[in-house]
C-alpha cells in the first residue's frame, strides 16, 4: 500500500540545515481531527481483514484478525475517544488498518482512509506540557500539538493509550 | 533403535560434550590456578558424568570420574594446591576418561587404574598432612571397596610414581610386586594416542530447543497453507491433485514432532533423590518405582509438568505414605512405595503417581469445600466421591490449612493444575481411605496439532478441543432448570451445569444474568449442545451451529490481548479467517460455580492476580 507524500515545501526546506532537526510523521484522521504517528511505530498499512471478534474486551477492541501470518488485535479509536460524530451514519468500520509496533505488542488502529506521510520540523512540535487538559492522565498519550499551516496535528504516543488503566482493566484475564 | 541404544547415543553425546568441556576449563585453569568458576564447573561436569556413566552401567567412567571429582572438591575447598604436576595428572585423567568415552563405541579396553590411583593417592597424602597429628603408618594404596583391584592397581601406578612429584611417592609403599611392563605400556598409550591425535565428531547434533520450535511453528503454518490451497481450489481438480503435498507435509510435521520426543526416563531417574529427600525429611521409609520409563513424550510438555511432578510425589511422600510405627499398626509393610507410571495411550501419555498411603477422606473434603463458600450444602450433596475430589484443584480450596494437615494433599494442587491446563492436560484423582492414592496425568504427547470440533455462535467460528469434549447433544427448553445463576440438565442421569455461551461472554462485561438465553428461548425450540468436562466437573455449553471436526495448529494470544480467559489461543482457518479456541477450563469454572450458587462469576474471577 502506497503512502502518499505530503510535500510541505516551505517548512521542511526552510528548516532543513537549520538547528531543528525533522521528523517524518504518518497522518490520519479519526472523527474530524487529524491525528499522528512518528514513523517508526508505523509497520504498514493494509487493507482490514476480516475481524474475529474477542470476548471479553472492550467494544473498540474490535476483535483479532489475520495480518501476515500474524495474529493482531484490531482497536478502534473513535470509539475509545468518542470522536465519532453523532451526525455518523451507522458506524462503518474503518477501511484501512495502520499496523503499530513496539517491541511489548503489535496492533491495528482502524482508519477511514489512506494515511499520509509528514515531514515536520521539531520546531513545529509544541510540548504537551503547555496544554491543558482535563485529566491528568491524558496528557500521557498527548505527545503534542503540530500546527503546519491552518492543519493542526495531535501527535500521540499509541502504546501509552494502550496502557491506558480502563483499557488494562477491560482486556485483563 | 532400542531405548538402551538410544540411552547410550544420548550418553555419549553428552559425556564427550562433558569431556570437552573439561578439557577447555582445565586449560583456561592452568594459566588462571585461582579461577573459582573454571574450578566449580569442573566439579560439577565430572559430578555429573559419574552420575550419568553410574545410571548408564559404565562402572570405569564412573569410578574414575568420581575421583576426578574428589580431586576438585579438595581444591574447592581449598584444601589441595594446584600444582603443575597435579594439572598433569588431570589432564591425564581427562584425556583417559575421553578415551573410556570413545571405547563404549569402540568397545577398546582402556586402562585407567594407573591414573585414578595416582590421583587417589595425592588425596591421601592431602588428608593425611591434614592430620598430621595422628601419623598413621601408611595404608595400602588401593581402596578399601574395591580390593580386587590391587593387582591390576599396582601395576599401573608404579611406572608413573617415578615420574611423578615427591608427595606422591613418599606416600606410597615400595611397590608390593614388581611392575609388569607391558600393561602399563598399553595403560598409558591408549590414551594419550586418542587425546593428541584424533579429532572426534559425535554422531548427535545438539540443537536449542528455540530452534525446534521455531521448525515446528513453521510446520504448523505449512499445514494451515496446505488446508488453504485445498479449501480454495476444492472441486476445482481432481481430488487426488493435492495428495501428495498433503501426504508429504503430514510426514514433515511427524519427523518435526518426533525429534522433539524425549524418554520420560530421563525425569523420572531423578526422582529417586527428590522421594529420598523428603522421606528423609518426613521420618519415613519410601521407596520409587518406576514404570514406563521408556515412553515418549514432547520435551516442552515434559519440562512444562516437571515442577508438578516434583510436587505431586513430595505430596505422595509427605502427605501420603504414613511413618513406618503408622504402617506397622494399619499391617502395611514399613517401607511405602511411590510409584511413578508412564504409557501412551493414543493421542496422550499418560503419567500416574501412585502411592501405598492413607487415601484421603472425601467427606473432609465436602466439608471444607462448604465451609469455604464453593458449593452450597445442598449441591454438595448430590455430588459424587469423584466430583468431590476435584475440589482439591480449586484455587481457594487449596489454601485450605486445616485439611492438608489431616487428610493429605493440598498445598500448591491448583498450581499443579494450572501447569497442566496451560498445555491441554488434565489431572484426575482416585483415592481408597486406607489403602491409598493415584493422581492421574493426561498429557498430549505433542504440542503441535490439536483435534478441534468447530462451532459457530453469533457468526463468529470457535474451536473447542476435542480432549475437553465429552458429547454433542440436542436439548429443548423443558430439559433445562433453573439453578442459583445458573441452568443445570441431566445427561445420561448425571447432572450437568448448562450455560449459553453467548451470556457467559457478555456477563464477564456487563455482569448479566446467565439466565437470558433460557428466558428468550421458545419451548420447543432445539438447542446445540457441547458437553465438556474438566476436572471432573461437567458443564453443556448452548452454540449456534455445529460445524465439523478439525486438527488446528493453535497459536498462543499476542499482546494486548492475551489475557483474556475464555479463550486460550487462535487458529487460522483454509479461508484466512482468525478462529479463537475455547479454553475450556476457565469456561467450566465459572459456569459451574454460576450453577453451584457461588454469587457472581464475575466477582470470583475478577479475585484474580492480573498483571498487564
Amino acid at each position: 500500500m502506497a503512502i502518499h507524500e505530503e510535500t510541505l515545501a516551505p517548512v521542511s526546506v526552510a528548516e532543513a540545515g537549520s538547528k531543528y532537526h525533522r521528523r517524518q510523521l504518518i497522518v490520519f484522521k479519526q472523527g474530524q481531527e487529524e491525528y499522528g504517528l512518528t514513523i517508526d511505530q508505523i509497520k504498514e498499512v493494509v487493507i482490514t481483514p476480516p475481524i474475529t471478534r474477542m470476548p471479553q474486551t472492550p467494544s473498540f477492541v474490535k476483535g483479532v484478525a489475520n495480518i501476515r501470518g500474524n495474529i493482531i488485535a484490531i482497536i478502534d479509536l473513535e470509539e475509545k475517544f468518542g470522536l465519532r460524530s453523532p451526525s455518523d451514519e451507522a458506524p462503518s468500520v474503518g477501511h484501512y488498518t495502520l499496523v503499530v509496533e513496539s517491541e511489548e505488542f503489535k496492533i491495528g488502529i482502524l482508519v477511514k482512509e489512506v494515511p499520509n506521510t509528514l515531514t515536520v520540523s521539531e520546531a513545529d512540535i509544541e510540548e504537551s506540557t503547555n496544554l491543558v487538559l482535563e485529566g491528568a492522565a491524558e496528557g500521557n498519550y498527548l505527545k503534542g500539538i503540530v500546527k503546519v499551516k491552518d492543519r493542526l496535528i495531535i501527535l500521540m504516543d499509541i502504546f501509552q493509550v494502550m496502557r491506558q488503566p480502563d483499557i488494562r482493566l477491560a482486556l485483563k484475564k | 533403535m532400542n531405548s538402551e541404544e538410544e540411552y547410550k547415543e544420548i550418553f555419549l553425546a553428552e559425556a564427550l560434550e562433558n569431556h570437552e568441556e573439561m578439557n577447555r576449563l582445565l586449560t583456561t585453569l592452568e594459566k588462571e590456578s585461582d579461577n573459582r568458576q573454571a574450578t566449580d564447573a569442573i566439579f560439577r561436569i565430572t559430578h555429573t558424568l559419574k552420575g550419568n556413566a553410574a545410571g548408564m552401567g559404565f562402572e570405569d567412567i564412573a569410578r574414575l570420574a568420581h575421583v576426578v571429582e574428589d580431586v576438585f572438591g579438595e581444591i574447592r575447598s581449598g584444601q589441595l594446591a594446584l600444582s603443575a604436576v597435579l594439572f598433569t595428572d588431570l589432564f591425564k585423567a581427562t584425556d583417559t576418561l575421553g578415551a573410556l568415552i570413545q571405547a563404549l563405541k569402540t568397545g577398546k579396553v582402556i586402562r585407567y587404574q594407573g591414573i585414578k590411583t595416582k590421583l587417589e593417592v595425592t588425596l591421601r597424602n592431602q588428608r593425611q598432612e591434614r592430620q598430621a597429628v595422628n601419623p598413621t603408618p601408611t595404608e595400602p594404596v588401593s581402596p578399601v571397596s574395591e580390593p580386587v583391584e590391587a593387582p591390576i592397581l599396582s601395576r599401573g601406578s608404579a611406572p608413573l610414581e617415578a615420574a611423578a612429584e615427591p608427595v606422591a611417592t613418599a606416600a606410597l609403599p615400595p611397590a608390593p610386586s614388581e611392575p609388569v611392563a607391558p600393561p602399563s605400556e598399553s595403560d598409558q598409550a591408549a590414551p594419550e594416542s586418542v587425546g593428541e591425535n584424533q579429532l572426534i565428531f559425535s554422531d548427535l547434533v545438539q540443537v536449542p530447543v528455540r530452534k525446534l520450535d521455531l521448525l515446528l511453528n513453521l510446520v504448523g503454518e505449512l499445514t494451515i497453507e496446505r488446508d488453504r490451497l485445498m479449501a480454495v481450489n476444492a472441486g476445482r481438480h481432481n481430488s487426488n491433485e493435492y495428495n501428495r503435498l498433503s501426504r508429504i507435509s503430514s510426514d514433515l510435521q511427524y519427523s518435526v514432532m518426533d525429534v522433539r520426543l524425549v524418554q520420560v526416563g530421563f525425569l523420572f531417574n531423578k526422582f529417586h533423590r527428590v522421594v529420598r529427600d523428603a522421606a528423609t525429611q518426613e521420618g519415613k521409609r519410601v521407596s520409587l518405582r518406576l514404570e514406563g520409563t521408556d515412553t515418549e513424550i514432547d520435551r516442552n510438555v515434559l519440562k512444562t509438568i516437571s515442577d508438578s511432578l516434583i510436587h505431586l510425589i513430595r505430596n505422595a511422600v509427605g502427605h501420603g505414605v504414613e511413618t513406618p510405627a503408622q504402617r506397622r499398626q494399619s499391617a502395611k509393610p514399613e517401607i511405602g512405595v511411590v510409584t511413578l507410571k508412564a504409557r501412551s495411550e493414543s493421542d496422550e501419555v499418560v503419567i500416574e503417581i501412585e502411592d501405598d498411603g492413607q487415601g484421603i477422606d472425601c467427606q473432609l473434603i465436602r466439608r471444607k469445600a462448604i465451609e469455604k463458600g464453593l458449593v452450597t450444602a445442598e449441591m454438595a450433596d448430590l455430588m459424587g466421591e469423584k466430583e468431590l475430589l476435584g475440589f482439591i484443584f480449586e484455587p481457594g480450596f487449596s489454601s485450605a490449612e486445616q485439611v492438608t494437615a489431616i487428610s493429605g494433599r493440598g498445598v500448591g494442587m491448583d498450581v499443579v493444575k494450572k501447569a497442566l491446563d496451560s498445555i491441554g492436560g488434565t489431572i484426575g484423582m482416585r483415592t481408597c481411605v486406607g489403602k491409598g492414592t493415584t493422581i492421574r496425568l493426561s498429557l498430549p504427547s505433542s504440542l503441535a496439532v490439536k483435534a478441534t470440533l468447530l462451532f459457530e455462535l453469533q457468526d463468529t467460528k470457535y474451536a473447542i478441543p476435542l480432549h475437553y469434549t465429552q458429547a454433542v447433544v440436542s436439548l429443548r427448553k423443558k430439559d433445562l432448570h433453573k439453578v442459583g445463576n445458573g441452568l443445570v440438565a441431566t445427561h445420561l442421569d448425571k447432572m450437568m451445569a448448562v450455560v449459553f455461551l453467548k451470556d457467559l461472554f457478555e456477563a464477564e462485561e456487563t455482569g448479566a444474568s446467565l439466565h437470558r438465553g433460557y428466558n428468550a428461548l421458545e419451548a420447543n425450540q432445539q438447542l446445540f449442545i457441547v458437553i465438556v468436562s474438566y476436572n471432573e466437573r461437567t458443564v453443556g455449553l448452548v452454540v449456534d451451529k455445529l460445524l465439523q471436526q478439525k486438527e488446528i495448529v493453535e497459536k498462543p494470544l499476542m499482546k494486548p490481548v492475551d489475557h483474556v480467559r475464555f479463550i486460550s489461543g487462535v487458529t487460522i482457518l483454509g479461508n484466512g479467517h482468525v478462529c479463537l479456541v475455547l479454553h475450556v477450563p476457565a469456561i467450566v469454572q465459572t459456569a459451574f460455580r454460576a450453577a453451584m450458587g457461588v454469587a457472581n462469576p464475575g466477582l470470583v474471577t475478577g479475585k484474580e492476580v492480573v498483571r498487564w
